[in-house]
């Protein structure tokens, strides 16, 4: 006869009687006997476990403290970009965007109009820095508040091709909250969070296949340490990115 | 490929962790956190250790990603592979801080959390993975040693019912049982 199934040896695993026929088999046939064991020791492991247990979820800021450690790393290291697919990305990050509110919103597409005007002459093509870094487009930052420019953010491209946004601006501490630096596109409706400013400046890897054109406004945030992992919608500086 | 379209995301997130897609990361985080925290926290006793050892977990795989090679099995048992060295190395550490003989401590530990107590957290974390009413009839069944008749009873569900959804449930149960064996 031919082989048993899966779902008549699970059967005799839970008790189930075997008829004559699939038991000669049985005896006879060493894959399905290996394969009825396999049910079993299944079936005696809950038995010896005893209670079944209830699992536990870390809290959130468990989450929080992965995703800056991450961020962290792939900033520190030189080769860090990965690999990330810019669909992946939008996909998990979009529905961020839709719970800002809608004045902040319609502000920063404002901004982003500005791109296509003033914009264009920002562009620095191919500069070489003094560090032997590329600088591919550059903006100035400017304070929310008060309009005023509080320093400049570009994307430069290391030796080993690696892109970086570099930030140098004024930074100040919050209490219980962190400085966040994001990437966001001209819509604002996709958004990525490139990490924390510590320091008057910082420097952050861009994911190796990410369109970073695409995502032109930079902006910095402050983000309560709440471990909800969403833009908190109080953004304190912004740049446009001319490319 | 879109991960968020695909039908089941878990069938995708070990090639995505390895290729280094960040989305692949937090999904792996959504599905396993509860497993390696409760592992964590059912050794070493307290939420403080368990929250250490479960974000040194998360990150050092992500770190370490290079290492994983998904032809060996799913990234969730590469992960707990992680966990329980993380966890061993806590103990070991404790037992540093109280001058206990170290090496036998965590020794005795590595083959507790092999044994028994690993297999109850795992086997507590797939049950679970199958949802509902699968999961609660396969509990009752094995877990609790409730008779067939004794569940449709007080689940109000036909006895056919009942014997499909065991059956099923343990085919389920062992293709991922022992996917743990691969990898850890």
């Amino acid at each position: 006869m031919s082989h048993l199934d899966d779902d008549v040896l699970a059967g005799f695993a839970a008790g189930q009687q075997r008829g004559p026929i699939s038991g000669e088999h049985l005896a006879q046939c060493a894959e399905c006997r290996e394969r009825a064991e396999s049910f079993e020791r299944l079936v005696s492991g809950m038995a010896d476990a005893g209670e079944r247990v209830t699992l536990e979820s870390p809290p959130e800021h468990v989450w929080q403290g992965i995703r800056s450690e991450v961020m962290t790393f792939e900033g520190e290291s030189s080769g860090g970009a990965s690999g990330m697919p810019e669909v992946a990305l939008l996909s998990s990050r979009r529905r961020k965007a839709r719970t800002w509110s809608a004045g902040w919103v319609a502000g920063a597409a404002a901004t982003a109009g500005v791109v296509g005007g003033i914009g264009a002459t920002m562009w620095i093509s191919g500069l070489v820095s003094s560090t032997g870094e590329t600088t591919l487009a550059s903006a100035p930052l400017a304070d929310l508040s008060t309009e005023a420019t509080v320093g400049q953010a570009q994307v430069d491209v290391r030796d080993d091709g690696t892109r970086v946004l570099v930030v140098d601006t004024d930074y100040h501490q919050v209490n219980d909250a962190s400085i966040e630096v994001w990437m966001i596109d001209s819509a604002v409706e996709g958004m990525i969070s490139l990490g924390y400013l510590s320091s008057d400046h910082g420097e952050f890897v861009i994911p190796a296949g990410f369109d970073y054109a695409a995502y032109p406004i930079v902006d910095i945030s402050i983000e309560p340490n709440d471990g909800n992992p969403q833009h908190s919608g109080v953004s304190i500086t912004r740049g446009i990115l001319g490319l | 490929m879109v991960l968020g379209a695909a039908h089941d995301p878990l069938a995708t997130i070990d090639e995505a962790f390895a290729r280094g897609d960040e989305a692949a990361l937090e999904l792996l985080y959504r599905d396993v956190s509860a497993l390696v925290f409760t592992l964590a926290k059912r050794a070493l006793g307290t939420d403080m250790d368990a929250e250490d050892v479960t974000q040194q977990t998360f990150v050092s795989a992500w770190k370490g990603r290079d290492g994983y090679d998904p032809e060996r099995g799913p990234v969730r048992a590469w992960v707990v592979g992680i966990a329980r060295r993380r966890i061993a190395d806590a103990l070991a550490a404790r037992s540093r801080d109280v001058r206990v003989a170290t090496k036998a401590a965590s020794e005795a530990f590595v083959a507790e959390v092999g044994g028994r107590e690993m297999d109850r957290v795992l086997l507590s974390y797939e049950v679970e993975s199958l949802g509902d009413p699968q999961a609660t009839v396969v509990s009752m069944a094995f877990f609790d040693g409730h008779t067939h008749e004794d569940i449709a009873e007080r689940l109000d569900m036909p006895l056919g019912t009942v014997k499909s959804h065991i059956r099923r449930g343990l085919v389920v149960l062992r293709n991922r049982w022992e996917a743990w064996d691969v990898a850890s």
